[in-house]
């Protein structure tokens, strides 16, 4: 039976913040009924300004189901066109293609189906970063809930008088091909930190933590300034958070952190906001388990399962040995952290890693590697990195900017 | 060859250096333009505004003036702050800390 048996379905959602904030209005439908006629007309005949166009993950890399991106805005000059062909296209068709993958839409019936999505970008946005992230959450969330026909009737009724302060974040890398270095930043040094952001050589496989010590000094504002530095970067938020677990992991999907973590010490239920409000702002969930006495039992406790397990040796360590469990490692039983998530998860490991430590934590089954002083107050960082990444087995993927970072 | 620093003193880094920047005029008034000067940068540029912003102020207002130059501390030689000083026509020279 097909996903959508009658006509299409409709879908919207407003993500962000202003001035780059993302309004989406989709229709998904098939390509033999109305929406395939809307689709083909609407490309037959471009309107000045409102100039529909396909969307694309790159070019010459069309997104499935074929999407057709419609400005909602007059598109006046050069630099509303550029925000239009570039950071808005790709997020939406990337969304479309991650909806693919993930099963909001069945792979088996891409190519029966047609999308048409409407794109507002305010002539003042600016922040390519934060126009392509709130595209991109925004088409997901819209393409979601039409297939699920959100809101139903008696949602509509209930919420009509409310207020409501929509701001979703987003998700741009899903961390999907491990082994990754994430470098800890625990300095609450502001401009120390940016010295040794701009030192860390540009790798797919780093991931900047923005420790708690430095987002308790700043606040979690820090994680733009981070990816105004690193827009490529993903960047964890290290709140740690033990309480208003859905307040706090918005705030960090706001600040457009990829990652957002919090206690393994904190009540099931808070986890459980904190990891469904990531789903939601297209975040992962990361959950600390520094001083947790047995990660494995929380992770049991959990309905939903943190996207990443970080696992700290020292209490590990202990709890194992007293334990007599199997299949210990120095940072805990990995493989049954792995089985309790149904192997859905990363597996970060942390506590005092040096290089010679990587190879013992990867043959143990870490996915991430969390290194602090080892790179951040090494006297050469860009070497210290580098020299992780070569023990991880991670080539650079950019030489030529590695070596002009300076 | 990476080799790491065995000594792990973060008083060690490499990276702290002084930013060495002429005022455009002396006293309260020199600093006051530049803290704007910097404001209207990064605003322009379409930059967050740094974290520490708050503190530079406080840092900025602070600092002695010795033959017209204030020195900041900074990390890195491309830091946000140099790219001001050049951009904005400072007059500027980057130092190793004492």
């Amino acid at each position: 039976m097909p996903m959508i048996d009658d006509g299409f379905l409709i879908g919207e959602a407003l993500v962000g913040e202003e001035p780059e904030i993302a309004h989406i209005d989709l229709v998904i439908g098939s390509k033999k009924e109305a929406v395939g006629t809307a689709f083909a007309c609407s490309i037959a005949q471009p309107r000045q300004g409102h100039t529909p166009i396909l969307g694309v993950i790159r070019p010459n890399l069309p997104t499935k189901p074929t999407t057709l991106i419609v400005p909602k805005v007059s598109i006046r000059n050069l630099a509303d066109a550029e925000k239009m062909f570039g950071p808005a296209q790709s997020a939406v068709a990337k969304a479309i293609a991650d909806a693919v993958e993930e099963g909001t839409i069945p792979k088996a019936e891409v190519e029966d189906l047609a999308v048409i999505v409407s794109v507002f970008i305010h002539p003042r946005g600016r922040d390519y970063q934060r126009i392509y992230r709130y595209n991109y959450a925004a088409t997901k969330l819209a393409l979601s809930r039409a297939i699920q026909k959100f809101p139903d009737i008696d949602k509509v009724l209930e919420e009509k008088d409310k207020s409501i302060h929509a701001m979703i974040g987003f998700k741009m890398n899903n961390l999907k091909k491990p082994p990754y270095l994430e470098v800890a930043l625990d300095i609450p040094d502001w401009r120390r930190v940016e010295g040794i952001i701009r030192a860390l050589p540009r790798s797919d496989a780093i991931i900047i933590e923005a420790g708690t010590p430095l987002i308790k000094r700043y606040g979690v504002e820090v994680v733009q300034k981070i990816h105004q530095l690193r827009p490529e970067t993903v960047v964890f938020a290290d709140l740690k958070t033990l309480d208003t677990g859905n307040l706090e992991a918005r705030m960090a999907g706001d600040a457009t952190a990829d990652v957002a973590g919090f206690s393994g010490l904190a009540p099931i239920g808070t986890m459980e906001k904190f990891i469904e409000e990531c789903k939601k702002v297209g975040a992962l969930s990361l959950m600390d388990t520094l001083n947790v006495p047995d990660p494995v039992e929380v992770l049991r406790k959990l309905k939903v399962k943190p996207d990443i397990v970080e696992l700290h040796r020292a209490i590990d360590v202990e709890l194992y040995q007293n334990r007599g469990k199997e299949q210990e490692s120095e940072w805990g039983n990995i493989g049954e952290v792995r089985r309790v998530c149904e192997n859905e998860v990363l597996v970060a490991v942390a506590g005092g890693i040096r290089l010679k430590k990587v190879k013992k934590a990867l043959n143990a089954g870490a996915d991430i590697i969390v290194v602090g002083r080892a790179i951040t107050a090494a006297k050469d960082v860009t070497g210290a990195a580098r020299g992780f990444l070569q023990e991880m087995g991670v080539e650079d993927v950019d030489q030529f900017r590695v070596m002009t970072d300076f | 060859m990476v080799k790491l620093s065995k000594d792990l003193n973060e008083e060690e880094s490499v990276f702290h250096k002084k930013l060495k920047i002429k005022l455009k005029e002396k006293g309260k008034e020199g600093r006051l333009i530049l803290l704007k000067d910097y404001l209207d940068y990064l605003i322009r540029e379409n930059r967050t505004i740094p974290p520490d912003f708050p503190t530079f102020v406080r840092e900025i207002m602070g600092l002695d003036e010795r033959g017209g130059f204030i020195h900041i501390r900074i990390w890195h030689e491309n830091s946000e702050l140099v790219d001001f000083a050049k951009i904005r026509g400072y007059e500027h020279k980057i130092d190793a800390y004492d």
